[in-house]
């Protein structure tokens, strides 16, 4: 069967860190990328969420209030709650937990290497913490007309990760 | 270059049947025979035309263990269930020993039937739980358009290799599924 889907990089956590760099990774072969996160996990017992910057055409970390986000958080034991922001410094996604709690994340960048656009992303997330199941559905907009090369995924909360793997694939 | 997305199961449904099980190795609905594992970091599934036997009938969900589905009562999840006719609402429960993340009973008129994307995460992993993630669109027995956003785990520490799936009365009239494997 042909597919439109192609593999470009995975990385592996191997160790505790709260960030991680996937550089070098948007060109100009594709305009949209599907990139999944996979066995994310914190070193404590203490959740922690996630979030995502993107990496600029000099390898610098974007890290001003340039990200819109809105998401759904959708909790099997109360009531849905809702996250936006106009001025984040960051794209918000969802918690993680420590094994065997965990999340499965997937989301779609769109045009993220075209230098004259901007930037935007949907997510769907599936996480466990404190026992307690939550989907998140999310979408995000880089409000700067600029190249990016790459981008991090990092928590903020110095509760650090030490497992995953994110893989990073070109739609054609 | 190659294609990332691998098509690994497929199966459509030919006459009813009381259940379908994607993956799940030789206990599998197809004659593929495969079974989850760690070939692939993320699994894709999708479903197409799926609708019961009976009117009002609802797509349900067990994980495999070794092709036996896992119908311990362990099963969390949350949806927000979209429709055409009214406001939307949020579903969830917990502690089910079946999941679901279908938003209403398909029908036996024309395509009342329901259409999803599924993405699986960690299935082979003997320490993680399984999760699931879903995007559907249907048409109800009533008819109404529906459609649902959301997720769901299966809260056992376990290998998971397949999917079973199944009406909540009668069988499963029509239907095709296919499983990818996203190549690492």
């Amino acid at each position: 069967m042909a597919t439109n889907l192609q593999f470009i990089k995975s990385v592996e956590v191997t160790s505790s860190t709260s960030s991680i760099d996937i550089d070098n990774v948007f060109t100009d072969n594709y305009d949209v990328y599907f990139i999944s996160l996979t066995g994310f996990g914190t070193t404590s017992t203490q959740q922690t969420r996630l979030y995502l910057r993107y990496i600029d055409s000099s390898g610098s970390v974007e890290s001003g209030s340039t990200y819109d986000y809105a998401t759904l958080r959708m909790f099997a034991g109360s009531s849905f709650t809702e996250a936006n922001s106009t001025t984040a410094t960051y794209q918000q996604f969802s918690q993680i937990d420590q094994s065997p709690e965990g999340a499965g994340l997937s989301f779609y960048v769109f045009n993220p290497f075209d230098s004259s656009s901007y930037t935007f992303l949907t997510f769907q997330m599936a996480s466990n913490y404190g026992s307690s199941f939550l989907g998140t559905k999310g979408i995000g907009v880089e409000h700067t007309a600029q190249s990016h090369r790459g981008f991090q995924i990092l928590e903020i909360s110095t509760r650090p990760f030490n497992s995953g793997t994110v893989s990073v694939y070109g739609v054609k | 270059m190659a294609g990332a997305l691998v098509l690994v199961d497929e199966f459509t449904i030919s006459s009813a049947v009381s259940s379908v099980t994607i993956g799940g190795g030789s206990s599998g609905s197809s004659s593929y025979n495969f079974a989850i594992d760690s070939t692939y970091n993320v699994y894709k599934l999708v479903q197409n035309n799926v609708t019961g036997v009976g009117d009002d009938t609802t797509l349900r969900f067990r994980f495999t263990v070794s092709g036996t589905p896992d119908s311990s009562s362990n099963y969390d999840k949350a949806v927000e269930k979209l429709r055409a006719d009214t406001g939307f609402n949020q579903s969830s429960n917990e502690n089910y020993n079946y999941g679901r993340l279908s938003a209403s009973g398909t029908g036996t008129g024309t395509s009342e039937v329901t259409n999803s994307t599924y993405y699986l995460f960690n299935f082979p992993n003997s320490s993680e739980y399984s999760f699931i993630t879903g995007e559907e669109v249907m048409l109800s027995y009533s008819p109404t358009l529906f459609g649902s956003q959301g997720g769901a785990v299966l809260t056992v520490a376990q290998a998971t290799d397949g999917i079973q799936f199944y009406m909540d009365s009668g069988n499963i009239d029509s239907g095709e599924f296919k499983l990818y494997g996203l190549k690492k």
